[in-house]
């Protein structure tokens, strides 16, 4: 397979959410990419394919079957098993469904349902939603130096066959999935360009994984 | 974890700093400071636009794209944003959250139209509260100039409910003064919002940063006190972490 700086990765810009500081963690991890917000313009030679996104799980999936680009991500990872990964609400839009904002199916690539995070008054304090901020990552392999990153979301994932979780944070007394992995798919709750340092490294470290 | 925020009030090309939102002083070169606390443990970046006229749009543009460069946590930008393209600018420049004030108290759907084209999340009310009687504030806008006759709790929880994903809570009484924030303006507005407060305006000492989250805070702004170099955030997490409070190492 590709090594990080050889590899041949494709952005999907599919107009939700600023990729600019995707594009900057990327090439800061030497990475070089090309984005793309057509599937027509997906180079031939994709090794993998990054899907970013920030906002409404309703409106993104209508943008990505808008631009033709729900049918093309699914048939890339499910049919052809090529290399994905899922960032913030890329990651959720991996699963199967998601309740924001009423019932909407996603690339089920993953199963799993994406659901509001509930509010949370406990002894320890009052846990806000929108969950924004740093939390601990755990892992389950200790293969990885501990850290906190940068989370910013109203919902997460649950349902998940454990298999698939790689890491989490409690946010209260709620495990949220943190890091998600099924074979050739990747998935990050958090914000890796936006966690300093640290975020950079696990960003770099698993999509090495990914491509071997 | 307690987040710690360096707010920098920016004048093209200037970092300056204000005491109760009246009275500049120049202090040095935004991106400098910001390259310092990014190194030093800063959990976020808030860049305010202080002159916020139409006509510095592109010098601010320029800065948060300088910024945003080096800079891999969260920054926040705020000043003068009116309409859902402003922020759309300020976003692709490589902001991830705009913190509206002024235009949100003219026209409060503008909280509802960036959160449905950005989420919630990139969506900070800034709160400019000055109090006018017994525990109670009303909210200030045009810098701190300006007074809207709003009640801060009522506003917040107007805002709340129209999409605003955390507040950015100003005291305009102790903004620059180092005395302490407004712990029991804090308090009330923690207590009547479900989304994340930021405390901002007048941090002196240590202990002042331990109170405001004592009092609701998830997260505290912080100017003079760093960029005078009084204290560091190293230095303001230590004791955080000596009060048992959770902190980004």
């Amino acid at each position: 397979m590709q090594s990080l700086s050889t590899a041949h990765v494709t952005v999907v810009d599919y107009g939700v959410g600023n990729i600019l500081n995707v594009e900057r963690a990327l090439r800061h991890i030497g990475m070089s990419f090309a984005t793309v917000n057509d599937v027509a313009e997906i180079p031939q030679d994709t090794d993998l394919l990054i899907l970013p996104g920030v906002g409404a799980f309703g409106a993104s999936i209508e943008e990505l079957k808008n631009k033709k680009l729900f049918d093309y991500v699914y048939h890339w990872a499910h049919i052809q098993k090529k290399p994905l990964v899922g960032i913030c609400l890329g990651m959720q839009m991996l699963f199967s469904k998601s309740f924001e904002m009423g019932e909407h199916i996603g690339l089920n690539l993953i199963p799993g349902q994406v659901k509001k995070i509930p509010l949370q008054h406990l002894s320890s304090g009052k846990y806000p939603v929108p969950h924004v901020g740093w939390s601990n990552l755990h892992f389950n392999s200790s293969s990885f130096e501990k850290g906190a990153a940068y989370f910013v979301h109203s919902y997460f994932v649950t349902d998940m066959p454990d298999d698939y979780l790689m890491s989490y944070c409690m946010y209260g007394d709620i495990q949220v999935p943190a890091i998600v992995g099924k074979e050739n798919i990747l998935g990050f709750q958090f914000h890796p360009e936006k966690s300093g340092e640290y975020g950079l490294m696990l960003l770099k470290k698993y999509i090495e994984q990914l491509l071997r | 974890m307690i987040r710690i925020i360096p707010r920098l009030d920016i004048k093209w090309p200037n970092l300056i700093k204000g005491i109760q939102l009246e009275g500049l002083r120049v202090i040095g070169n935004p991106q400098a400071f910001t390259a310092n606390y990014y190194a030093t443990g800063a959990d976020e970046i808030i860049l305010m636009d202080c002159v916020a006229s139409l006509y510095n749009r592109n010098s601010l543009n320029d800065l948060i794209r300088q910024v945003a460069e080096s800079v891999f946590v969260p920054i926040t930008v705020g000043g003068g944003i009116r309409s859902v393209d402003n922020a759309k600018s300020i976003f692709r420049s490589g902001a991830d959250k705009v913190a509206i004030n002024t235009a949100a108290i003219a026209s409060p759907d503008l909280i509802k139209d960036i959160a449905y084209n950005f989420g919630s999340q990139a969506v900070v009310l800034s709160v400019e509260a000055k109090k006018y009687d017994h525990h109670k504030w009303l909210c200030y806008y045009d810098n701190g100039r300006e007074n809207s006759g709003l009640d801060v709790i009522d506003w917040v929880k107007k805002a709340e409910d129209l999409g605003a994903g955390e507040i950015l809570l100003t005291s305009v009484d102790n903004e620059g003064t180092e005395i302490g924030f407004d712990y029991e303006l804090i308090e009330k507005v923690s207590h009547s919002v479900n989304v994340p407060v930021i405390a901002s305006g007048g941090m002196g000492t240590l202990e002042h940063c331990h109170q405001a989250v004592t009092a609701g805070a998830s997260a505290v702004a912080i100017a003079k006190v760093l960029h005078y170099n009084e204290l560091t955030i190293p230095q303001i997490k230590k004791y955080l972490t000596e009060k048992d409070l959770k902190v980004r190492v």
